[in-house]
């Protein structure tokens, strides 16, 4: 999956010269990725999948300006994708704007290796239970890792409400997860 | 600093483990049709394979074939250029030479003019009678024997077709040509000129012979 610089530089020169061939190949390396990240962000497919061309279109479009210095081409490839899904769903973003800036936690969510027990659909399924503002920054910040400057750009709020959301969507979640309704590996029977 | 960045990357881990219902061929068409509407192809064609020895070669059939046409159109030119001089000439020849045939028949004139004039030998002034009576037994000299003999003539000139026809002066061929020469050919002398300007011919010398006893 990950490419050498050599090779994504010169698919992205091939790219920019609108070679179909090249293109395509993009395409087909990152769809799987894309389109989960599309669909992490956006629960109905079909609205994921119509953020998944805009955001490959864009791409393609804006190839030019893609820098192998600032970082890899996955990641840039990802952050636009992002955006894409963050337009789709935009007008359905309610945030609660709150002027309290509350502090950063420094303790992750969930420890490492609690994680590695859970299955991602269960957690999805629990992510997607929250307000679709509150899973949108949980999805930016504890899975992109995106910062709350970051956040508050991409999603035009400012940072105290950023954490805000993220705070109250660990919080629900944490409630989600004590209750059990998140299954681990071993509750369904299986081994690591 | 370094767990924070890693934590991400776990959850990203996480994430691919999410299973993808899509077709990457299907899907892929549905964005080929959107790249071709906003972003065309315009200029890439891809060349058939031609490597250097047929280049060389479609030059060289080029460049003989164009050598061949241009010496073809020189040729033709100048085979009409050369055919067209021909002509023209014979036009000139059919025409021209009316003036000259008119200038040379005044040549006879002067035959005419002799035939006319008085014989220098009288037989009056000649003392022997033995040769009075021979000079009268030998036929005269008709006018019609001067005639026989020819003087170049405008048809007897001979014209190339790529000589070029100058205008003759009908003067000068009368004068210089026939009337001169005519006197020295059939050995008449012309009549001494008594006009009292003229300068008298040399007297010559006679020989005195002696005969012996």
């Amino acid at each position: 999956m990950k490419l050498t610089k050599k090779q994504s530089g010169d698919l992205v020169k091939a790219c920019i010269n609108n070679d179909r061939i090249a293109q395509q190949a993009l395409y087909k390396l990152y769809y799987a990725d894309m389109l989960r990240v599309c669909n992490s962000y956006l629960p109905d497919k079909e609205a994921a999948r119509e953020a998944f061309n805009s955001g490959f279109l864009k791409v393609f479009q804006g190839m030019k300006n893609f820098d192998p210095e600032k970082g890899g081409l996955g990641g840039w490839i990802r952050k636009i994708m992002i955006a894409a899904a963050i337009d789709v769903c935009r007008k359905e973003l309610k945030f609660n704007h709150v002027a309290i800036d509350l502090p950063e936690e420094d303790e992750p969510f969930l420890s490492p290796e609690a994680l590695e027990k859970l299955y991602f659909e269960d957690l999805v399924q629990h992510i997607r239970a929250l307000p679709y503002a509150t899973q949108t920054v949980f999805n930016l910040s504890v899975i992109d890792g995106f910062s709350h400057k970051e956040i508050g750009e991409q999603l035009n709020i400012s940072e105290g409400t950023s954490r805000w959301h993220l705070s109250e969507a660990k919080k629900l979640l944490r409630g989600l997860l004590e209750t059990g309704n998140g299954l681990t590996k071993e509750g369904r029977g299986e081994k690591k | 600093m370094k767990k924070a960045l890693n934590y991400p990357q776990l959850w990203q881990q996480k994430r691919n483990e999410l299973p993808v219902d899509g077709d990457p061929n299907a899907d892929w068409l549905e964005m080929q049709a959107m790249l071709d509407s906003v972003m065309p192809v315009t200029a890439v064609i891809k060349k058939p394979y031609n490597p250097k020895g047929i280049k060389g070669l479609y030059k060289l059939l080029l460049g003989f074939s164009t050598a061949v046409l241009i010496y073809g159109a020189v040729q033709l030119y100048l085979s009409r250029k050369q055919s067209h001089q021909r002509i023209t000439p014979q036009k000139t020849i059919r025409f021209a030479p009316a003036p000259v045939v008119k200038d040379s028949a005044p040549v006879t004139s002067p035959r005419s003019e002799l035939s006319i004039a008085k014989p220098v030998v009288d037989a009056r002034s000649i003392k022997d009678p033995g040769l009075v009576r021979r000079i009268e037994k030998s036929p005269p000299q008709k006018a019609d024997s001067l005639e026989k003999q020819t003087t170049p003539g405008a048809d007897d000139i001979i014209v190339h077709r790529d000589s070029v026809l100058l205008p003759v002066n009908p003067g000068v061929l009368r004068t210089d040509s026939a009337v001169k020469t005519l006197p020295s050919e059939l050995n008449i002398n012309p009549k001494p000129n008594t006009a009292p300007g003229a300068t008298k011919p040399p007297k010559k010398k006679r020989r005195k012979f002696q005969i012996g006893v």
